[in-house]
């Protein structure tokens, strides 16, 4: 082992070095708060980030270490460990993944390996064929996991309480504060349809039938008033969001002991400034999909000739 | 149609499964091994679509509908995978995993009331779980071939078709996933929650990465390669209905629907 080249042992030893890293640091510091990364901090980060991919890529000539980190030798033991981490702390334990610093030392080097490898076949682009789906699957989902990572603390997402007839513009977070929206809302009507009751059961005190309601559709008529004047009626549906003003508006639940004359409805209002650079990425990913769906197969040939 | 008619389309499909399979070892017979093939899916897919009209859903949502989707998907991945390598045994594996899964169908269905909850009446449903069961069905005959490999030894011809199998299968996981996420968003606010399927579904995909970057770095490492897809398979599995008896899921999984 160490000796050069390197292989895939070197690999899962820096991994394992990263590991231990990780549960120091979460032993010493306690979880990663991810909140303190909010806007502009992250946009610095991501700054910092890419200026280091780039010039640790321009000296990868002098330093072996970084051509092997642009190997299969390296890929090959930080996704199994990304595996074995995502398992181990995610499924085992009530932790947060992400709060977690040995998952995000090692989800960290996957993506710096990813950042690599994607400048490497940007700079030595020689064929549409062999080198777009290899960027829109590499290229990709880089994207998605740093800005859907370094986003995240820039999303917001409020719950609000509406009661019917007033106008309501205030949503509160996790943390029990309230936020003041650039629109408000009224609720005009809330509209709750059930499955037929099923019977489930004798009531053993009252000797009657139980039965089960099943809900089968609730949502909310609204109307929104938006800061420039503008006034809308519009129904928000589960599955169905309203999109306001970089808002997105959504059906969550509502008074379920009175049902059908809930005198409320509980709303969802989220803002995520970073999803359509996390949506690039995934659609980039879906299209390298499809095109590996495509021409799976065929690539060994075009190899050996 | 409900279940009770099931027995009939099932048996009828499987036996012209089988028929097609015994064709495709016989020389010069391949209008036939399309012909009965495509026959039992058609016969089976009637089932499918009869249920669908009769439940007034799609029927996507318990693990009994899964396993339905499964046994369809498992021939159609086989007939694909002949049409395109030739390979004479792929409809004999495929068939057989189908004629597993029909017969849990038949002993224990597992079957459900009509009720669809609002979060899952969405146009993203039906592409994010069938696109997700033809996944487990391409891996599903990837792990097999390997299993038999290990067995009969490994030969890189067919190894090659392993490898062609889990490019599929990854490249419908990966659709699966993000389609998944896409709707998450519209349903739920975000498209990733570490929900303990999400997680469990993303080891995997982390799993099967391992596997196609292992191929490349050690071509020659067949064995071990073997044993890594069959270990990714286990951990499809964890994902697809294992994770329902894990305590950590209890009551805190968006994705547990037929729980009682």
């Amino acid at each position: 082992m160490w000796r050069k080249p390197w292989t895939m042992k070197e690999g899962f030893a820096i991994g394992l070095a990263f590991c231990v890293v990780g549960l120091l640091l979460q032993w010493g510091i306690g979880p990663i708060a991810w909140s303190l990364v909010a806007w502009p901090v992250n946009i610095i980060l991501l700054s910092v980030y890419l200026t280091f991919i780039i010039l640790t890529y321009a000296l990868r000539k002098k330093v072996e270490l970084l051509r092997w980190c642009m190997s299969y030798q390296a890929a090959v033991p930080a996704l199994a460990l990304a595996s074995v981490l995502a398992v181990a702390l995610g499924v085992m334990t009530d932790l947060s993944l992400l709060s977690h610093w040995t998952f995000v030392l090692i989800f960290a080097w996957v993506t710096t390996i990813l950042g690599w490898i994607s400048i490497k076949r940007i700079v030595h682009f020689r064929s549409w064929k062999r080198d777009i789906p290899f960027l829109l699957n590499h290229l990709g989902l880089f994207i998605a996991l740093v800005t859907g990572t370094l986003g995240n603390a820039d999303m917001q997402r409020l719950h609000m309480t509406a009661f019917r007839g007033q106008l309501e513009w205030r949503g509160i977070d996790e943390n029990r504060q309230f936020h003041e929206l650039p629109f408000s809302i009224r609720l005009n009507h809330f509209i709750l349809e059930e499955y037929p009751p099923q019977p489930i059961g004798v009531d053993e005190k009252t000797g009657k039938m139980r039965y089960e309601r099943v809900p089968k559709r609730f949502a909310s008529d609204v109307t929104l008033f938006t800061s420039d004047g503008v006034q809308k009626d519009d129904t928000v549906d589960v599955n169905h969001p309203l999109a306001v003003e970089g808002w997105k508006i959504y059906q969550l639940g509502y008074d379920e002991m009175r049902g059908k004359e809930s005198e409320y409805s509980i709303l969802e209002l989220v803002r995520d400034p970073w999803l359509p650079f996390v949506y690039t990425g995934i659609y980039m990913l879906i299209t390298g999909a499809v095109w590996m769906f495509l021409t799976a197969g065929r690539k060994k040939k075009e190899e050996r000739l | 149609m409900t279940w009770d008619h099931f027995i009939y389309f099932a048996i009828s499909a499987v036996l012209l499964w089988a028929a097609g399979a015994f064709f495709a070892f016989k020389e010069k017979k391949e209008k036939q091994v399309y012909a009965f093939t495509i026959g039992g899916l058609l016969v089976f897919f009637a089932f499918i679509l009869g249920l669908w009209i009769h439940l007034e859903r799609p029927p996507l949502r318990t693990m009994g509908e899964t396993r339905l989707w499964y046994s369809f998907f498992l021939p159609l991945a086989g007939i694909i995978t002949y049409a395109r390598w030739r390979y004479k045994w792929i409809l004999t594996f495929s068939s057989l995993l189908a004629l597993v899964f029909t017969c849990i169908n038949l002993f224990k269905p597992e079957i459900h009331d009509k009720t669809l909850m609002p979060a899952l009446q969405s146009p993203w449903f039906a592409p994010h779980v069938i696109v997700y069961m033809f996944c487990y069905a391409l891996l599903g005959a990837a792990t097999l071939v390997a299993a038999f490999m290990l067995v009969k030894g490994t030969k890189e011809r067919v190894f090659a078709l392993t490898d062609n199998l889990v490019y599929v299968g990854l490249s419908f996981m990966t659709i699966g996933m993000l389609f998944g996420a896409l709707w998450a968003k519209e349903a739920w606010g975000h498209y990733w929650a570490w929900d303990p399927k999400e997680t469990w579904a993303a080891a995997t995909w982390f799993l099967y990465l391992t596997y196609i970057h292992f191929r490349l770095a050690r071509p020659l490492r067949h064995k071990f390669a073997a044993w890594l897809l069959i270990l990714s398979f286990c951990s499809l599995q964890m994902c697809w209905w294992g994770i329902n008896y894990l305590p950590s899921a209890q009551g805190r999984s968006v994705h547990t629907y037929n729980a009682k």
